[in-house]
Parts: C-alpha cells; sequence; structure tokens
C-alpha cells in the first residue's frame, strides 16, 4: 500500500470511476482492478433478512403501553412516577418533635446508590427512591400527619387529598398533587410536576407548577422549567435530560451512582440534552460528557473533570 | 420551541411509521454490523424506535434518523468493542449464473465464505462503511450524517477496507473466478 494511494483514496476513486488513464491501466496490470471488482460484485448482491411484521408490531404495543400507563391506577402499576412539589416546613418537624407527647418513633428508609427502592404508606402513596436517598416519616401517625424529610431523588405518588409536605435540608415542598419528584443533594435542588399541582417554596419564591413545569434551585437561585411529562420511567434503565443545566445531571449521576464531582474550571450552567444509561458509570459518564467536550477521570467515588 | 404548520412532527403516527419503513431495516444492519448478533441487533433497533417516539416532541424530522443512529451507537457502547465478530449474510445462488459448471459453484461459493471472514476481520469502523455503501446501499453523506463523522472520514474508511479486502482476496487462488 504505497502512501499516495492512502493520501488521495486511490481505491475510493477506482470505486467511483474517478481514476485517470494510467492509474486504471496500473491496477489491471496488477490484476487488483479484477480483485476488487470481484469483490463488490460479490457484497452488492448480499443482503440480510428482512424484519418481520411482529418487530414493528412489538414497537407499537410497547409504545401504547407506555401511553396507556398513566391512566391505570397508581397502586397497580409495578412502578411509580414521583412528581409534585412538597413543602415540608422543617420547623414544623422540629416543633412537633418537642411537642408533649411521648417520643414518636420515626421510620427511617434508606436506598443505596444504584439501586432503586419502592415504598407504599398507609394512606397509599407511593414513593419511588432511586439511588442514594433516604426517606423518614411517622408511621404511626402517616394518615394524620403527612409530613416526609428527604434526601436524595424521590418520586411520589400521592392519592388522598389533605396536607402533604416534604422536607429536605435548607427548604420544603407543598402537595397538591399527585404525580411529582423532588431531586434534592446540598445545594441543588429541583422539583418536578407529572401530574396535578403543585405548590413549591423554594427560599422566599413560591411557585404553582402543573403537568409538565418544574423548578429548579442552584445555590439559592431559583428558575422555572419546562420538561415532557410523558417520557418519564421511574425504572428505566435510561434517564433523560432537555436543556438540563449540566448540574442537575451530576447531581442526578451522584445520587444514582454514589459518586462526587469535582471540576473548578467547569461551566455547569451549560445546557445537556440527551440520555445516559444508567446500568454502568462509565457507560454514563461517556455519554454525559463526551458530546459536552468535558474529560473524565475517576477515583474512587471521585470524579475528575476538565475542559478537553 | 414552536414548530411551524408545515413541518412533519415525528409524534404524528403515520410520519413515525414512515420513519421506520425508511430506517429499521438499515439500522438493525449497522447495529449487526457492530454486534453480530441479529437478535440483538432487532431489539435495539426497537429501543432506538421508541426512544425516538418518546422524544418525538424534541426531534425534529429531518433530524430524526440521525437521531436513531445516535441512539443506538449509545445503545451498543456498553458492548464490548474488541470482540470478534462473524458477520453472515444471505448471498447470490451461483446455482442459477451457471448451472452446467459445478466447480465454478464451488468455487465462487468458497470465494464468498472467505471475503465474508476478511470482512468480518476488518476493524470496526473500516468494516461498518463498507457494508453500509455495498449492502444498505448508503450513500457516503448518508453515512457520514448517520455515524456523525465527516464525509472525508467516511471516503477514508472506504479505501482502507477495500484495500485490505484487495490483500486479504488477492493472496487466494480464486482470482479466475
Amino acid at each position: 500500500m504505497k502512501d499516495e494511494d492512502n493520501e488521495n483514496n486511490l481505491y475510493v476513486r477506482w470505486l467511483k470511476n474517478e481514476l485517470s488513464k494510467e492509474e486504471l491501466e496500473q491496477l489491471q496490470k496488477t490484476g487488483d482492478n479484477k480483485i476488487l471488482s470481484k469483490i463488490i460484485e460479490s457484497v452488492d448482491a448480499w443482503s440480510l433478512p428482512a424484519l418481520s411484521h411482529k418487530h414493528k408490531e412489538e414497537i407499537d404495543k410497547r409504545i401504547a403501553e407506555k401511553k396507556t400507563k398513566k391512566i391505570v391506577p397508581f397502586y397497580r402499576q409495578t412502578w411509580f412516577y414521583a412528581a409534585a412539589s412538597v413543602v415540608l416546613l422543617l420547623g414544623l418537624f422540629f416543633i412537633f418533635k418537642n411537642e408533649d407527647k411521648p417520643e414518636v418513633k420515626l421510620a427511617h428508609v434508606e436506598c443505596q446508590p444504584g439501586m432503586k427502592k419502592t415504598v407504599t404508606l398507609a394512606d397509599n402513596t407511593v414513593i419511588v427512591m432511586d439511588g442514594e436517598s433516604f426517606i423518614e416519616y411517622d408511621p404511626v401517625n402517616w394518615k394524620n400527619n403527612r409530613y416526609i424529610k428527604m434526601d436524595g431523588n424521590i418520586y411520589f405518588d400521592v392519592h388522598q387529598k389533605g396536607k402533604f409536605r416534604v422536607s429536605y435540608d435548607g427548604g420544603r415542598v407543598n402537595v397538591l398533587g399527585t404525580q411529582f419528584s423532588v431531586q434534592h443533594k446540598n445545594n441543588f435542588t429541583s422539583v418536578k410536576c407529572y401530574e396535578g399541582k403543585v405548590r413549591v417554596e423554594i427560599g422566599s419564591k413560591n411557585t404553582a407548577l402543573t403537568t409538565g413545569q418544574g423548578v429548579r434551585s442552584i445555590n439559592g437561585e431559583v428558575k422555572n422549567f419546562d420538561f415532557n411529562a410523558s417520557d418519564i420511567d421511574p425504572l428505566s434503565t435510561t434517564t433523560t435530560f432537555e436543556d438540563a443545566p449540566l448540574e442537575e445531571v451530576c447531581n442526578a449521576l451522584s445520587i444514582h451512582f454514589g459518586v462526587k464531582f469535582e471540576g473548578n474550571r467547569i461551566d455547569f450552567s451549560r445546557n445537556f440534552t440527551g440520555i445516559y444509561k444508567n446500568t454502568s458509570l462509565d457507560t454514563a459518564l461517556r455519554m454525559v460528557f463526551d458530546p459536552m467536550g468535558i474529560s473524565y477521570t475517576r477515583k474512587g467515588n471521585t470524579v475528575f473533570l476538565e475542559n478537553k | 420551541m414552536i414548530q411551524p404548520d408545515q413541518e412533519q412532527s415525528v409524534c404524528e403516527k403515520n410520519n413515525f411509521n414512515a420513519l421506520y419503513k425508511d430506517n429499521a431495516r438499515p439500522l438493525r444492519n449497522f447495529i449487526y454490523y457492530r454486534c453480530g448478533d441479529i437478535a440483538k441487533a432487532e431489539d435495539f433497533t426497537q429501543e432506538a424506535m421508541i426512544s425516538l417516539w418518546e422524544n418525538c416532541m424534541k426531534v425534529q424530522f429531518q433530524k430524526a434518523k440521525s437521531f436513531l443512529y445516535t441512539v443506538a451507537r449509545n445503545l451498543i457502547i456498553d458492548e464490548s468493542r474488541h470482540n470478534k465478530v462473524k458477520l453472515a449474510f444471505i448471498k447470490q445462488d451461483a446455482l442459477n449464473e451457471r448451472p452446467e459448471d459445478p466447480s465454478y459453484i464451488m468455487e465462487k461459493k468458497e470465494f464468498e465464505k472467505k471475503l465474508e471472514e476478511a470482512i468480518s476481520d476488518l476493524p470496526e469502523t473500516q468494516r461498518e462503511t463498507f457494508l453500509m455503501n455495498r449492502v444498505d446501499k448508503m450513500t457516503f453523506a448518508e453515512i457520514a450524517e448517520a455515524l456523525d463523522i465527516s464525509v472525508k472520514a467516511v471516503e477514508k474508511r472506504m479505501h482502507l477496507a477495500l484495500s485490505s479486502l484487495k490483500e486479504k482476496i488477492g493472496e487466494l487462488k480464486f482470482i479466475k473466478i
């Protein structure tokens, strides 16, 4: 293989019939022309089996199933959505604790990185925890006292009307709706409403969200956003983001895999649209950071980020 | 983002079906070229189509093909890229060409088997480019769009594939075919 052949893609030009007379003669002389022709002639006639009708039918079936998922009663499903903001007054929580009552025994449920856990409460509220998360609530008085303390990535489906509040370190959410999610870790909070209505108190800001609306707070800065509420599946192996700040994506990865991110020169407010598979950390990192032009190095549970 | 009325929406079932009709089979083939497993390729093709449907509001009709191949590439990422694949194709029956010449038929069969092995042994990038062009009849521009590379890169891969195959096949003795 001569270098000049490589430089001007000799064989591609042969394919396109763009060779000079001399070049073609040379290939004929060496017999290369014949070999190449035989190769192309053969492969051009090769094929792979057609797709059966079933292939498309199965796709249509799965799409139809996803569509009707929302209408099927929550407690009949094997997985649940959590969306809706929940406000839980941290203060009230403490007052409640300090009241002149026999000590309330709280239930504390934890979920580990890489796992999902579903919890059903006495009022049929269903909670799905994704990754490193916990919830704390009063199981004995639950029906009269619907306060949950949480951290991590939690999905709620609340059935019965009435007061329902969720608190996390430094914030709270009030629920009026039925399906919502709260993602909270350190200084990052994201609340999404999938169905119903939710009133969110973040910092001093008070927002009402309906289906497909969300609000996120990063280091105190609060922004509303819209998202596609129909593509959520809390037990899915892929996570989808649409114009989400990199901060939120890293937050979700942190919760799911239990890793920390460090990158002083990285602009975490850059938007990311795409998906990652949450079955393997290495795959997810590649799928998020390669398109962003960010290189990453893993050292134990910390991932160091650098602009390429 | 508001879409102009004239633009086709992927969320329209007819449009989605048209995208399936045009892209499912070449997509399935592409995945097969990379992983060598037809069943897996068909599964991933379904996953990609479903993903397209779920994201139909965000994907422009013109960009749907690109989206499908991107999803497919991401789905295969998990699989080891260094596994050897053994591809098998449906081939034209030499029996029809020269039915009265059994030695020709046998030689052609042998030739095509060796060619199949040689193609399977090509580096992944060359293998898929070559097959997408010859078997799926995709133009260099279409391949470039699907794989998210430049047309120049496609041509380079094609050249290297042809060069490599020529070397391997040239060493065999079926030249008289």
